[in-house]
């Protein structure tokens, strides 16, 4: 936005595809687990980081197994919202 | 013939600095946010999964040719000896512990690379005057300060009367 503009007067609630609020807490727990999830890898990778500089390398697998785990399940649940959304024939 | 700057409405002063309304912002949707979390939480896979194919690669056990360090017969029970190793710029400290008999440790603080010396009041340690980080002489584990790595214990072989450094062991 430049300087001066004004502002279209539209609230986020209108901008938003009207959901339930049972649906809006699900969809807010979704998103939050994913912040979650991201925050455990950023922090497997200060351990990996960690090790490689104390020289244990080799020790390192396990946690880059588990953050590939995570990038998986984010990559399928990615996936799978892509083709339930996409239009149907 | 100058032009004259049209003139503006006043506003608050906060608001001159930070012309930006969070209402006229973009929202970002949801399937936007899942993106942008897949990438970032692919990077930082990518990230573990670098450091430790690095890991695995680099011998990360440094030798070379043995150094003398001391004549076993010579050292006295607490004595210290400073010497190089493995390179001549890589500074190592020899301790003969009066239970545990010669052992040898990289000098190097694993906080920042401050040089450790060895103390015996008020209890033996060895200290880094930097930050005031402290390893124990039995294992070369921190115990106090900022470091949160054991020091590289270097592997001593006794050749006859002689203590050679031969192995750097992280």
């Amino acid at each position: 936005m430049t300087r001066g503009d004004r502002p279209s007067r539209v609230s986020q609630r209108e901008l938003e595809p009207r959901v339930s609020p049972g649906r809006r807490a699900l969809l807010l727990a979704a998103v939050l687990t994913g912040v979650l999830l991201l925050a455990i890898q950023l922090w497997l990778l200060t351990i990996a980081l960690d090790l490689f500089l104390g020289g244990h390398g080799g020790e390192i697998w396990g946690l880059a197994a588990i953050s590939g785990l995570i990038f998986a399940g984010g990559l399928g649940t990615f996936v799978l919202l892509r083709r339930n959304s996409a239009p149907r024939r | 013939m100058s032009v004259e700057p049209p003139e503006r409405a006043p506003v608050a002063g906060w608001r001159e600095q930070f012309p930006y309304r969070l209402d006229a912002d973009d929202l970002v949707s949801r399937r936007e946010f899942l993106r942008i979390s897949v990438v970032s939480s692919g990077a930082l896979f990518g990230g573990t999964l670098l450091l430790g194919v690095l890991g695995s690669l680099t011998d990360q056990r440094r030798g070379g040719t043995a150094v003398e360090v001391a004549r076993r017969s010579e050292l006295q029970p607490n004595e210290v000896r400073y010497f190089n190793f493995p390179g001549p710029e890589d500074h190592a400290v020899l301790i003969n512990l009066p239970d545990q008999g010669p052992v040898a440790y990289s000098q190097k603080c694993t906080h920042l690379s401050c040089a450790v010396y060895y103390q015996t009041e008020p209890v033996p340690r060895l200290f880094c005057p930097c930050h005031e980080g402290v390893f124990s002489v039995a294992d070369g584990s921190p115990t106090a300060g900022p470091p949160q790595r054991r020091l590289p214990r270097i592997r001593l072989e006794q050749r006859g009367d002689v203590l050679y450094a031969v192995e750097e062991v992280p």
